[in-house]
C-alpha cells in the first residue's frame, strides 16, 4: 500500500507509542498544511548542499573489481591495507572514494551548473528515517524530468535507513541546467512493508549528509563466476 | 640600485597570485572579499612605486621598499589561509550560525573566514589594519570537519572581541599595579636580579623608569595570559561544557615547555572550573586529571622565572575580572545560553539518529553531541551503525544545518 500524502503527515506528526517508537522522520520538516492538501500520494524532497563528481581525468576506467582484490584475499592482506596501497598508488585499477569523487558544496543561494550528458550526484536536503514497516521509492520530477533532468535510476530507500538520499543526477537535454540547494528535486513515495521482522536497513550509506558512491560487492556467485573465467585463461 | 624594480617584480607575482586565487570556488563571500582587500593594498603599494620620480631620493624608495616587504611577509600566509577556506574538508555548515554568533556579539559588519591551519592548534589572525572587521578562525587541519571542536572556535572569537573592546588598554594598567605590588612584595627576590631600582617598597612606583623598564616583558606576557584566559572563558560561556570537551580533546595531557604567553595548563583549567561555577556551566568530572603542566623554564634561567612568575601572579589575580568580563559583554549581547532541557531533548533526537529541529542554539547541539561521543553504549541498541563515531559528526553538522535553514526561514528578510 502506498501512503497518500495525508497519511504520511499523520505518520510525521503521530504520537501513538508504536509510532514514537519507531518513527518516521523527515527533517527539515515539510510543510504539513501543504503536504496534507496536495492529495498526492508522495512527499517533496529538495536538494542538499553537497554534490559529487567523478574525476574523469584521473581515474582511466571505473571497475568494481579485480584482480588486486582477490590477490589481497589470499594473501591475508585486510580491507584496511588495501585501501591505503589503493590510496598511495593512484595507478591502482580500482580507486578509493577519495580518488575517484570530487566533493563540491554549493551554500544556499548559490547554483550548480548541470552540462549536458553530465552526471553529478547530489543528495537530497532532508534527512530521512524510515521505520521498520515502511519503504520507498525515489523518482524525480515530471517537471524536471521534461527539462531533461534524470533523477534517481537507484530508487529504492530500505526500511531503517536513515541519513540523506544520494540522488543521481543526469542532463540528458542539450542545454545546461541550473539547480539550486534547497529547491524541490524529488520526490518519496513510502510502501508499508507486510513483515514483522524487526530486521531493518544496514546499508553502507546510512548515517550520511554527503552523496556517497558506496561499494559494489561481489557476491559469492559472481565471485566463482569471475575466477572459473580467469582460471579458463591460465 | 633595483630596490624598487625588485619590489614591482614582486607585487605584481602576489597580484597575480591574488588573481588566480579569486578564481577559487569559494562557498562564501567573506573569503573573496579578504582577498579584494588585499589586492587593493598591493595594488596601491605597486601603484605608489611605479609613481615616483626616477631621480626619488633612495632613502624614500628604501623606505617605501622596506614597508611593502614587511606586507609581504605580513600577508602571504593569509592568502593560503584564505584558499585553505574552500577546501572541502572543513565544516561549512556552521559558517552561516557562527556568522551570527560573531555579528551578534561583535557587529553587523563582522565578516567571517572560517579555515584550517597546518598547526596543531586552533588559530585566528590578530587583528589586521588592512582587515578590520574580519574574524578569521582556523581549525588544525585534520580536525577541520570535526563539528564537536566547533566550541573551540569560541576562544578564537574571545580574541577579536578583546581587540574590538579596546580590553588590553583596560586591563594594562591593572596589570602594571599587580605586578608592581608583587615586586613589593618580593622585593628582596627582585634585589638579587637587578641591584639599585629600588630600597624599600616604596620605591616601587610609577615613576620609577628603572622598575618599569624591567616591568614591561611580565607586563606584555601578563596581558597576553589575560587575554588568552578571557578567550577561555568566552568560549566557556558561549559552549558550556562542550568547550571544556573540545578543549581537552585537542590539548590534553599537554606537552612541550611552557610558553610565557598563557598560564600553564593545571593555572588555566583551574580558573576554567572557577568560571565554569559563576556561568552555572556543567563541569565534567575529574577533568583535571586529563592535564598535565607543561615543562617550566629550566633552572639556568631564574631571572626569566622571576619575570614570569610576575605574570603569572598579575593574571591570575585578574582571573575574577576577565570571569566578569567575558560574561558582562555577552550577556549584553544576549547570546543564548546552553539549556539542559533543551540539551535533553536533542539526545532523543540522537538516539533515533535523526538531526535535532527547533534548536535555541548551537551550543545545545554540540553539548548534545559531547554527551553521545562519551556515551559508549548511547547507541548500543543499534548494532547497524558500523561507525558510530562518523554517524555522530555527520549527524551534528547536519543538525548545525538544520538550524541554519529554520533560521532562514523564521528571519523577516
Amino acid at each position: 500500500m502506498i501512503l497518500k500524502a495525508n497519511l504520511i503527515a499523520n505518520r510525521l506528526t503521530s504520537q501513538e507509542p508504536e509510532e514514537l517508537a519507531d518513527p518516521l522522520v523527515i527533517t527539515p520538516f515539510p510543510n504539513l498544511e501543504e503536504l496534507k492538501r496536495s492529495g498526492s500520494a508522495s512527499v517533496d524532497l529538495r536538494l542538499g548542499t553537497w554534490f559529487s563528481t567523478l574525476r574523469q581525468t584521473r581515474v582511466p576506467v571505473l571497475e568494481v573489481d579485480d584482480e588486486l582484490t582477490h590477490a589481497a584475499q589470499k594473501a591475508g592482506i585486510t580491507p584496511e591495507q588495501l585501501r591505503i596501497f589503493q590510496e598511495l598508488l593512484p595507478t591502482s585499477e580500482v580507486p578509493s572514494e577519495a580518488n575517484l569523487t570530487k566533493s563540491q558544496y554549493v551554500p544556499f543561494g548559490s547554483r550548480f551548473i548541470l552540462h549536458p550528458q553530465s552526471f553529478v550526484l547530489g543528495v537530497t536536503l532532508e534527512w530521512v528515517r524510515l521505520p521498520s514497516n515502511l519503504a520507498g521509492y525515489v523518482v524525480g520530477r515530471s517537471s524536471w524530468g521534461r527539462r531533461g533532468l534524470i533523477i534517481a535510476t537507484a530508487a529504492g530507500v530500505h526500511p531503517g535507513f536513515t541519513g540523506c538520499l544520494t540522488l543521481e543526477l543526469t542532463n540528458v537535454g542539450e542545454i545546461p541546467i541550473v539547480i539550486k540547494p534547497g529547491m524541490t528535486i524529488c520526490q518519496l513515495f513510502l510502501h508499508m512493508v507486510d513483515s514483522k521482522s524487526p530486521e531493518t536497513d544496514k546499508s553502507p550509506f546510512a548515517c550520511s549528509r554527503r552523496p556517497s558512491l558506496g561499494k559494489i560487492k561481489l557476491d559469492e556467485v559472481a565471485e566463482k563466476l569471475s575466477r572459473a573465467r580467469s582460471e579458463r585463461r591460465s | 640600485m633595483f630596490l624598487r624594480e625588485y619590489s614591482i617584480s614582486k607585487l605584481q607575482g602576489i597580484l597575480e597570485e591574488v588573481g588566480r586565487l579569486k578564481e577559487s570556488e569559494f562557498p562564501y563571500q567573506h573569503s573573496r572579499d579578504a582577498l579584494i582587500r588585499l589586492e587593493e593594498l598591493f595594488l596601491s603599494h605597486k601603484n605608489g612605486l611605479e609613481g615616483l620620480a626616477p631621480k626619488k631620493d633612495p632613502a624614500i624608495v628604501r623606505q617605501l621598499c622596506s614597508a611593502i616587504v614587511a606586507d609581504l611577509f605580513k600577508y602571504i600566509a593569509l592568502l593560503g589561509f584564505v584558499l585553505r577556506s574552500t577546501n572541502v574538508r572543513n565544516a561549512f555548515e556552521v559558517y552561516g550560525p557562527l556568522l551570527r554568533l560573531s555579528r551578534q556579539i561583535i557587529g553587523d559588519n563582522t565578516k567571517l573566514v572560517l579555515s584550517s591551519e597546518w598547526e596543531y592548534s586552533p588559530f585566528t589572525y590578530r587583528p589586521l589594519a588592512e582587515l578590520p572587521n574580519f574574524v578569521l578562525i582556523g581549525s588544525p587541519a585534520p580536525e577541520s570537519s570535526n563539528p564537536l571542536l566547533i566550541p573551540l572556535a569560541g576562544h578564537e572569537l574571545g580574541h577579536t572581541i578583546w581587540n574590538v573592546k579596546s580590553l588590553s588598554a583596560k586591563y594594562r594598567l591593572k596589570v602594571d599595579e599587580r605586578i608592581r605590588e608583587e615586586i613589593r612584595n618580593r622585593l628582596t627576590d627582585y634585589q638579587k636580579f637587578y641591584q639599585g631600582h629600588a630600597s624599600k617598597p616604596a620605591d616601587v612606583a610609577p615613576e620609577n623608569i628603572f622598575v618599569t623598564k624591567v616591568m614591561a616583558l611580565p607586563a606584555e606576557w601578563a596581558m597576553k595570559q589575560c587575554e588568552e584566559l578571557f578567550c577561555d572563558f568566552v568560549g566557556l560561556y558561549l559552549f558550556g561544557a562542550a568547550y571544556l570537551h573540545a578543549f581537552a580533546y585537542l590539548l590534553a595531557p599537554t606537552a612541550g615547555q611552557r610558553s610565557p604567553l598563557y598560564p600553564n595548563t593545571l593555572t588555566r583549567v583551574e580558573r576554567l572550573k572557577q568560571a565554569a561555577i559563576k556561568y552555572g556551566s556543567e563541569m565534567p568530572v575529574d577533568y583535571a586529571s586529563l592535564f598535565q603542566n607543561r615543562s617550566e623554564l629550566p633552572p639556568s634561567e631564574e631571572q626569566k622565572k622571576f619575570l614570569l612568575s610576575l605574570a603569572d601572579v598579575a593574571s591570575n589575580g585578574l582571573s575574577a575580572d576577565l570571569i566578569n568580563e567575558a560574561e558582562s559583554i555577552l550577556a549584553a549581547a544576549n547570546v543564548p545560553l546552553t539549556i539542559p532541557a533543551e540539551k535533553r531533548r536533542i539526545l532523543e533526537r540522537f538516539k533515533f539518529i535523526v538531526p535535532a529541529v527547533d534548536v535555541k542554539s548551537l551550543s545545545d547541539i554540540l553539548n548534545a553531541a559531547w554527551d553521545v561521543y562519551h556515551d559508549k553504549a548511547f547507541w548500543s541498541h543499534l548494532p547497524q551503525i558500523q561507525n558510530p563515531e562518523r554517524a555522530l559528526k555527520e549527524l551534528v553538522l547536519k543538525s548545525i544545518e538544520v538550524l541554519e535553514i529554520e533560521g532562514i526561514l523564521q528571519s523577516k528578510e
